[in-house]
């Protein structure tokens, strides 16, 4: 069976046996687009490809969405994204998840092409996609191509393509549940032969990647070039799944003052660039949410002027992760590190 | 840069400690540079990382942050939550190859009014050293 066939017929048996209400995967709206969707009914189903190379949004988002007033009283399978998981996991630390009844499966992920590469294009289906994805057929969002967490060990659910024969995980009490009702051959430990195969091209390309932000990006002068075209509309923090508080500090009344305090600023450098605060918004995002930023680029995708804010974020979180020797979502138990502290660590020099 | 430049720097200074110990510096006339403004804060924790970013943007060449010493803080552990959102705000500034050591965090207690004079010296000298700050002069913040 092909490729993400496996996800579906899981899925439509799933829902046939009445063992879960509903299934959240991509569903193509166009040739060129597709949307997460909550789906009940088995026909919709038919066309469902769920590990197409595409990335609307980080479906974290849409969990979050579905559990805030109430988790579902029967369980919703959804079918995930590694950095989606991971922001999940963040999501549930930070008790913006209620975590019942939702069945995590994620699958080996090979990356994503931007949206923008697929404008008036088709996105591939996902079986063509792999097959052809190492001879560099395709060309992956930068935030993929050096992503180095392309498995996820949080899951329910993990479904492998990576290894010689592509194998289901039961990862979990839950997932291992699931699966018995199904009657779905899985295994309960996961080989990572070809993970590591895959990983090592990935980790590679990430050490590049960060060489080439560290020469283009950093000092201030590159910083407020990397930056110029921004037009401070927040779409990169309104589509980030970890960027949670209800009134963003920086759309806040503390960003308003006296029409003397403006003059004030301007006289200052003989100048206030309009939207005003563009660079203390950045940095001052990153310090609020860097601990838990998934690598997802879901910000870059929603950025109107193609600023490369993800591979930035991506960037500036690991350093500040590698802190606190965390890194976000990739385990349940491992604590916030803005949540806690030690009494003895870091201290000012 | 000018011989006699002189940095900015502004001050968060927790009210149960640091904004104790620097008035006590003031009132026993010991002399420090008065290159500081002082902003009285509840504590150390109730700074965000955007304020000291505000500052560095808005024209000081330095920021320093005063709290209690550790197991001291008047709201249990404000101030370790200080140290590790500085922490992270100094990491961001070292990832993006901005000044980081223009940020400076001091445990000063009440009593502490010397230690107030000689921190404030020590960063007024350094901050002097390092010259005026890229970041304060970039109209484009
Ligand atoms: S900052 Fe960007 S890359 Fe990081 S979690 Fe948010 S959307 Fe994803
Ligand atoms: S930028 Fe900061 S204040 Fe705004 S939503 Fe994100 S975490 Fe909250
Ligand atoms: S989405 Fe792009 S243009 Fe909009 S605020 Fe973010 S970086 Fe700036």
């Amino acid at each position: 069976m092909a490729t993400s066939d496996v996800l579906t017929e899981l899925s439509k048996k799933a829902l046939k046996d009445g063992i879960i209400g509903g299934v959240i995967t991509l569903k193509r709206t166009a040739p060129d687009a597709a949307v997460h969707a909550l789906i009940t009914d088995m026909e919709m189903l038919e066309d469902v490809d769920s590990m197409i190379p595409y990335f609307p949004d980080n479906c974290a988002n849409f969990i979050k969405r579905i559990t805030k007033v109430a988790p579902p009283n029967k369980p919703i399978l959804a079918i995930l994204k590694p950095c989606e998981m991971r922001a999940v996991v963040e999501l549930v630390k930070l008790v913006q998840i209620q975590n019942k009844n939702i069945i995590y499966a994620t699958f080996d992920c090979y990356g994503t092409i931007a949206r923008k590469d697929l404008k008036d294009k088709e996105i591939p289906k996902s079986q063509e996609f792999i097959k052809s994805v190492s001879d560099g057929k395709f060309e992956l969002r930068e935030i993929c191509k050096s992503c180095d967490y392309i498995r996820s060990e949080t899951a329910d659910i993990s479904y492998l393509t990576f290894e010689k024969d592509t194998l289901i995980v039961a990862q979990t009490e839950t997932g291992k549940n699931f699966l018995e009702k199904l009657e779905v051959q899985f295994v309960e430990s996961a080989p990572d032969k070809g993970l590591k195969s895959v990983l090592d091209i990935k980790l590679k390309a990430k050490t590049a990647l960060y060489e080439n932000l560290k020469s283009e990006c950093s000092g201030t002068d590159n910083i407020f070039k990397t930056f110029a075209h921004c037009i401070n509309c927040h779409n990169c923090m309104t589509n980030c799944p970890v960027c949670i508080c209800k009134e963003c500090f920086f759309e806040s009344d503390a960003m308003d003052f006296e029409g003397d305090v403006f003059l004030d600023l301007a006289s200052r450098k003989g100048g206030l660039r309009a939207p005003t605060d563009v660079m203390l918004f950045h940095i001052g995002r990153m310090a609020h949410m860097a601990t838990s930023c998934v690598a997802c680029g879901a910000c870059e995708e929603a950025c109107p002027e193609d600023i490369i804010v993800g591979q930035i974020f991506k960037w500036i979180s690991e350093n500040v992760q590698s802190i606190f020797e965390y890194k976000s979502g990739r385990d349940w138990e491992e604590e916030l590190p803005l949540k806690t502290f030690r009494e003895e660590e870091l201290e000012p020099k | 840069m000018p011989d006699n430049f002189e940095p900015k720097i502004v001050g968060f200074f927790c009210n149960w400690c640091t904004s104790v110990a620097a008035d006590m510096a003031g009132t026993s006339r010991m002399e420090y540079p008065a290159n500081v403004r002082p902003i009285r804060v509840m504590c150390s924790g109730s700074v965000d990382p955007s304020y000291v970013i505000r500052a560095l943007l808005s024209g000081a060449d330095g920021v320093i942050i005063g709290g209690c010493h550790p197991g001291d803080c008047h709201y249990i552990s404000g101030n370790f939550k200080a140290r590790r959102r500085i922490a992270i705000l100094r990491k961001i500034f070292e990832t993006l190859g901005l000044e980081q050591e223009r940020i400076y965090l001091e445990w000063i207690s009440a009593s502490e009014g010397r230690k107030f004079v000689q921190k404030i010296t020590e960063f007024t000298e350094k901050l002097r050293k390092m010259g005026v700050s890229e970041l304060s002069q970039n109209w484009e913040s």
